[in-house]
């Protein structure tokens, strides 16, 4: 199965954004590049932070949360389901730098999707915490996507989303056995607390001592407890370029069928 | 047929932007909301600067032309060929007020399109020919399909520029609704001149003096001449955000099946 191991940011000042994550959320940096983009990683994920300029040529130039990328094993492989779910599916060449997969796809609703076989430059799968453990998308058609994170990259629809089926909400979970990916319906007035974010919404760190993060994290920014009736996920608080980051130890989150990641 | 008359922009300073419309563009205000957001009128479209901020909930909140409108015959013949066209397609209630559509649906790229039994608040008295919009540019990632979106769903007739760039192998289509020419581009090309931007690229005028336009543009603007293959338009200028609008007098653009708009 394909394993999302690479998020896409844009940023004004990706210095001062990897200088938060460093600093709360015991992330390391890999590396930079002359145009100011900034690479850092979790242990297992690469977290790009792209310098926000006209020459990115990305599809959404706005300051947050772009893109996601997966390891794969075979590209080929994946291109093939993918044309065979699309047909007309556009595949583009990345650079296969340390900032880059090596080609994209697009999703549904027109996200792109990095992909490589080789591990964005994270040189192992260190899977410590603080580490990113949950990605969530608000989309127009979650169901949609689900088909495509399944048929195209192989994710399992884990059990939190047949409740959801059941209950007749549209939203819908996949995992790949190491993260958690929601996709939640962008328009959603009767969920308290939902934040009308089109594209990522959110990514979710898990930590160890949750007290200690927030006790950190309080020094430099607002957090918020997490609507009672939510699956997953304790506390809320955003990056210094308003990017929504949830923490959790307890509640963790499904990252494969039936198979949880929490603390206690 | 459906016929396109709104276009959407996000503004920071929709007073500005309309000043200069109004100046060197012809065009006149129709009124403005309590949250600064104005629409004026070319004779025919409603233009709609929505003042940018986080109580506008769209999908996306980047500065620029940002979705079209257009006047139907029956909102609920197009809804129904909507839900024929995409089974799980997203239909949302607009305000139906001088600034916005009455409902709203998602082309296959996820622009958001208003819909309208109304004028968008332009009355018949307002009608002119020159300077009027006559051209609408999306960058796509699958032009067939939005094509096929604005065909079946909209009523629009693919015209015979559309079917050339077929027999050439190029991905660029165009369709007409009697009024304006509806370009599909590729997001992702290497045509020389080719801008990136994902969704509306830029809208074209046309002019019936391109001279005396052009003197008044040049006080306070540069203005570049069009790539000479291009089938469209003879000048590319940017309004005060940035937004791209090309100005044709004796080029002119295709509206329909064998029918062209040109002053001259």
């Amino acid at each position: 199965m394909a394993a999302i191991r690479y998020i896409a940011f844009i940023s004004e000042n990706p210095e001062e954004l990897a200088k938060f994550y460093h600093r709360f959320l015991g992330t390391r940096e890999l590396g930079r590049s002359p145009e100011g983009d900034v690479s850092i990683s979790d242990g297992f994920y690469n977290l790009t932070f792209f310098k926000r300029r006209p020459s990115l040529h990305e599809p959404r130039t706005e300051v947050g949360l772009n893109h996601i990328g997966l390891q794969v094993e075979n590209l080929e492989e994946v291109k093939a389901r993918y044309l065979d779910f699309n047909p007309r599916g556009t595949i583009v060449t990345e650079p296969d730098d340390l900032h880059h997969g090596e080609i994209r796809i697009h999703d549904i609703e027109g996200n792109p999707v990095t992909l490589s076989e080789k591990d964005f430059g994270v040189g192992g799968t260190d899977r410590s915490l603080p580490g990113v453990r949950h990605i969530a998308y608000n989309t127009h058609d979650p169901e949609g996507m689900r088909q495509f994170y399944s048929e195209a990259l192989g994710l399992r629809e884990v059990h939190g989303s047949y409740i959801y089926r059941r209950n007749g909400k549209l939203n819908r979970f996949v995992g790949d056995t190491c993260t958690n990916l929601a996709l939640h319906p962008f328009y959603n007035s009767a969920s308290p607390g939902h934040e009308m974010k089109f594209g990522i919404n959110h990514i979710g760190f898990l930590v160890t001592d949750l007290k200690a993060t927030i006790d950190a994290l309080s020094s430099a920014v607002a957090i918020q407890k997490r609507p009672d009736d939510r699956p997953y996920a304790e506390f809320r608080f955003t990056d210094p370029d308003g990017n929504r980051l949830d923490l959790s130890q307890d509640q963790g989150w499904e990252i494969d069928l039936n198979k949880w990641e929490r603390v206690a | 047929m459906a016929t396109l008359r709104y276009i959407a922009f996000i503004s920071e300073n929709p007073d500005k932007i309309t000043e200069f419309y109004n100046r060197f563009l012809g065009t006149k205000e129709l009124g403005r909301s309590a949250e600064g957001d104005i629409s004026i009128t070319d004779g025919f479209y409603n233009l709609t600067f929505f003042k940018k901020r986080p109580a506008l909930r769209e999908p996306i909140m980047e500065v620029g032309l940002h979705h079209i409108g257009l006047q139907v015959d029956s909102i609920e013949d197009v809804k129904a060929r909507y839900m024929k066209f995409n089974p799980r397609g997203v239909i949302v209630e607009e305000s139906g007020d001088l600034h916005q559509g009455e409902v709203r649906i998602y082309d296959p790229e996820c622009h958001p399109v208003s819909l309208s039994e109304k004028s968008f608040g332009v009355s018949a008295n307002d009608e002119k020919r020159f300077p009027r919009i006559r051209h609408i540019a999306y960058n796509a990632l699958d032009p067939e399909r939005m094509l096929q979106f604005y065909n079946q769903v909209l009523g629009l007739h693919e015209l015979p520029a559309s079917y050339v760039r077929r027999q050439q192998g190029l991905g660029n289509r165009f369709g007409g609704d009697g009024f304006t020419n509806l370009a599909i581009h590729p997001f992702y090309t290497r045509t020389e001149g080719h801008e990136v931007r994902f969704g509306i690229n830029h809208i074209g005028f046309l002019v019936d003096s391109m001279q005396a336009t052009m003197a008044e543009l040049s006080t306070v603007l540069k203005i570049a001449p069009r790539p000479s293959n291009r089938l469209y338009a003879e000048f590319r200028l940017r309004d005060p955000e940035g937004n791209a609008l090309d100005l044709s007098q004796t080029k002119g653009w295709e509206v329909d099946l064998g029918k062209w708009e040109k002053a001259a």
